[in-house]
């Protein structure tokens, strides 16, 4: 609120009245001098004024050496508000838009927090999400890894484990068995192995095909060498591997038996029954010589 | 009039000024309690984070048992505005019926009802899509056994509150059970998450890896899922080691469990039998008869005994399973063919003190040790116990109580020359290996030398085992066909086939036990266990690079 005495009405009253009291004054008390006192000091001759010895003056270099640094601190901040520049910098209108574009800025820095704050967020959520993904598919590969799956779905197309009396071991000095093992080397038939990706595995889409191995087999058991290429032609499913096994079981029913795929409570492998049926014709197998090398499948 | 107006206008802020004030003191004192609070719940929420638990894989890195994101549903019926529309929208992604949930939703009197547990995360999400008001998803871990059949009873089952209860996960449960985590989430006026931070990280349980091999582990299952098949035993059990340093490479009950619903099968088949089943184990141990007796020099491979038709011990009359007229067998001979008169002269040369020290020498009444809950220690009797008759029966298998996991150590000092040392089934925790634990010496390595090749002649031709040979392989093991005790008298129908062999003879790499509780149809080890210790070596051989003689 601004005093009546400071308004331009008041300052005309003020000045007048002050006018009119300075001539009450003087109309009232006759005027007075005042004598002043002769000085002690003698008076200033005329001529010129005798030379003055310099004054000793400190070296600044010299004083602020002495002066401790702290000292040196609190002086330099006593002396701030004299200084010419910070006035100019502070009495300045930059500071204006200044202090505008940083209250804008801080604004947005809390702004960024926020979404930086929410991103982080989404991303701890991503990771939990890319987490759970990720167990399910170690599951997934756990399952799809199972030898018991695969062996059933390789069952499926006709292909089966021999039984343990069903290997044989050829000498190598056995120069008989020699050529045979060699001619049973076949190469890999890489179309019927990509046929078999085509249906990705499935046993539904071989069934055939392990029907077609499965009468095949008792064929190859007589005959090792033959067999192998004659259903390789026969069927892209047949492989040498298939031609070995079927030959190891020799059975065509315990062949069909396995088809299709298994449970737990129901174990592809041969039970100990079938395996003593299969093993006569897997131990006759080895004299057909079908070994390769040192340990090859009847 | 100006001044007036001003003060008037003065006046009016300062008034609106210390309205102002006080309400912020109302509230931010006599208020500030409650309205903590409700800011509290209304935007600011704290999750616990449960960690997962460790997996646990076999030696190779095959996942045996994982853990995976699932979560609890709940409801909050007061909030749930259409019942029926919201059952039916969940009853199928649930799999629940849709009165069931109906009736979860329309419960009176309650604010908070589960409507599903342990749900999995792709279902959960499904759910958080719909936006059901008064839906509430609460996250927790729960535990999968990708291979569901496999080693079900090693690795055992966890129960509610992620804790084990059998097997590995409840001997390891320390290292695999992890430390929950505290999220705090900050939501927006409309309910959507402005901040996400984790008060307290997750630490996840250590993975714990398994000495155990899954390929072989499916083998051993396989072949006692034919055994089962073909004798229906009430159980049966195999043991695969490594006997130069104790580590089972699988080790497989029948009956079978689905590991991920353990409780689908009675309580006996979830038991692991290798070292929770006491039974007597017959010819087995008869190894132990002899290789006490090598050990103390009393008798050599080549010592000659005469064995007469029957043997009167106290008021036992000893038999052999075939009947014979007097004939003299050496110590392999009497092992080979498996002879309870020979194994009983053996047993009364080496004494009855001397037997018990050898009994418990191989670790015979006490657990072997191995880092699996629930062994038994067996039952053996000391010296001072026994009767006149025991040496009747003792040497020959009878009259004690082992378990196939004793059995199992008990042999690999034979095969490995003669170091008894514990079997453990855990390779590494957290990445970091286990130590393997330190064996003590029973038998001098010449006498294990000894005795493996003795234990050869069972396998050969003559032999109680010798259709269990595999062509190219030097074998060795023993035959055992012990009778069951029923209400304390040995049974004429029950038996207990078993086998316990191991590959090659010489420097053995693998060691097989089998063991099938009350086979019907066949009772002796050599025709009901001796097959299944073939296929499972036969495979096993290639596998594991053990190349033939």
């Amino acid at each position: 609120m601004t005093p009546a005495a400071m308004t331009p009405a008041g300052r005309v009253k003020r000045n007048t009245a002050a006018a009119t009291t300075t001539k009450q004054r003087s109309s009232a008390h006759p005027l007075r001098l005042r004598v002043r006192p002769a000085p002690k000091s003698p008076r200033r001759v005329s001529g010129p004024l005798p030379r003055r010895a310099p004054a000793r003056s400190r070296p600044a270099s010299r004083l602020s050496g002495r002066m401790h640094p702290v000292q040196r601190a609190a002086a330099f901040v006593r002396g701030l508000p004299d200084q010419a520049l910070l006035d100019r910098l502070v009495r300045g209108r930059v500071w204006i838009p200044l202090l505008g574009v940083m209250l804008a800025g801080i604004v947005a820095m809390q702004v960024e927090v926020l979404k930086l704050g929410a991103s982080i967020g989404r991303s701890i959520e991503r990771g939990t999400a890319l987490q759970s993904r990720n167990e399910q598919l170690r599951d997934t590969v756990a399952s799809l890894a199972d030898d018991q799956r695969i062996e059933g779905l390789a069952a499926g197309m006709g292909m089966v484990m021999a039984p343990p009396t069903g290997v044989g071991f050829l000498s190598r000095s056995a120069g008989a068995n020699t050529p045979q093992a060699i001619a049973n080397i076949h190469a890999p038939n890489s179309q019927a192995f990509l046929s078999l990706l085509s249906s990705n595995g499935a046993v539904t889409g071989l069934a055939s095909a392990s029907t077609t191995a499965t009468a095949g087999a008792p064929t190859i058991s007589s005959t090792p060498a033959a067999p192998s290429s004659a259903l390789a032609a026969s069927t892209p499913a047949s492989t040498t591997t298939i031609n070995t096994a079927q030959a190891a079981v020799g059975s065509p029913s315990q062949a069909t038996a396995t088809t299709g795929t298994r449970t737990p409570s129901q174990p592809s492998t041969p039970t100990p029954a079938s395996t003593t049926h299969a093993a006569p014709a897997a131990t006759s197998a080895p004299a057909a010589g079908a070994g390769t090398g040192g340990a090859g499948v009847p | 009039m100006v001044d007036r107006r001003i003060g008037i206008l003065f006046v009016a802020f300062v008034s609106l000024l210390s309205i102002a004030l006080l309400r912020a003191t109302y509230l931010g004192a006599v208020r500030a309690g409650s309205l903590r609070h409700a800011a509290a719940t209304q935007q600011v929420t704290s999750l616990t984070i449960p960690a997962p638990r460790g997996s646990i894989t076999d030696r190779n890195g095959v996942e045996l048992a994982i853990s995976q994101a699932a979560d609890d549903v709940a409801a909050d019926p007061h909030l749930i505005k259409n019942a029926p529309q919201v059952a039916q929208q969940l009853a199928p992604i649930l799999r629940k019926p849709e009165s069931t949930l109906l009736t979860s939703l329309t419960k009176p009197r309650t604010g908070f009802v589960y409507l599903a547990h342990l749900v999995p995360a792709d279902r959960a999400a499904e759910i958080s899509k719909l936006q059901i008001d008064g839906l509430t998803m609460i996250p927790q871990v729960t535990r999968v056994y990708p291979r569901s059949w496999a080693a079900s009873q090693v690795l055992g089952s966890v129960g509610w509150g992620d804790r084990g209860l059998s097997g590995v996960e409840y001997r390891y449960d320390a290292a695999l059970r992890g430390r929950d985590g505290t999220r705090k989430i900050v939501n927006d006026a409309i309910g959507q998450a402005i901040s996400i931070d984790d008060v307290r990280a997750t630490q996840p349980g250590k993975r714990v890896e398994l000495t155990i091999d899954a390929a072989l582990q499916d083998e051993l299952e396989q072949v006692l899922a034919g055994v089962g098949a073909q004798y229906s035993p009430r159980g049966a059990t195999a043991i695969a080691m490594d006997p130069n340093n104790g580590e089972i490479l699988a080790l497989a009950n029948w009956p079978r469990v689905n590991a991920n619903d353990p409780a689908g099968a009675p309580s006996y088949a979830n038991e692991d039998r290798a070292v929770g089943f006491n039974y007597e184990p017959g010819s087995t141990f008869k190894a132990i008869t002899v290789a006490g007796a090598l050990q103390d020099g009393v008798v050599t491979p080549d010592t000659q005994f005469g064995i007469p038709s029957q043997l009167q011990v106290a008021d036992r009359t000893i038999h052999d399973a075939e009947p014979h007229g007097d004939e003299t067998l050496s110590v392999a001979q009497i092992l080979k063919v498996s002879s309870n008169i020979g194994a009983d002269e053996i047993g009364m040369k080496v004494g009855p003190q001397r037997f018990d020290h050898w009994v418990h020498r191989f670790g015979f009444g006490a657990p072997t040790g191995v880092d699996l809950p629930g062994e038994e220690q067996g039952i053996v009797l000391h010296a001072s116990q026994y009767s006149g008759s025991s040496m009747g029966n003792l040497p020959l298998g009878q009259g004690e109580s082992v378990t196939p996991i004793q059995m199992a150590t008990a042999y690999s000092a034979i095969a490995n020359g003669g170091i008894l040392r514990p079997p453990h089934v855990v390779k590494a925790i957290g990445g970091k290996p286990t130590p393997i634990p330190e064996g003590r010496r029973i038998i001098s390595s010449s006498t294990a030398a000894e005795l493996r090749d003795m234990l050869r002649g069972v396998l050969a031709d003559g032999g109680t085992a010798s259709g269990a040979a595999i062509q190219g392989y030097d074998l060795a093991g023993k035959t055992g066909t012990a009778n069951v005790v029923v209400q304390g008298q040995y049974s004429s129908s029950a038996y207990i086939a078993s086998f316990i062999g191991f590959v090659p003879a010489s420097h053995p790499r693998l060691l097989v036990a089998v063991m099938v509780d009350e086979p019907q149809g066949a009772i002796f080890g050599g025709s009901v266990a001796a097959p299944a210790f073939q296929k499972i070596v036969g495979w096993a051989v290639p596998y594991l690079g053990i190349s033939p003689n």
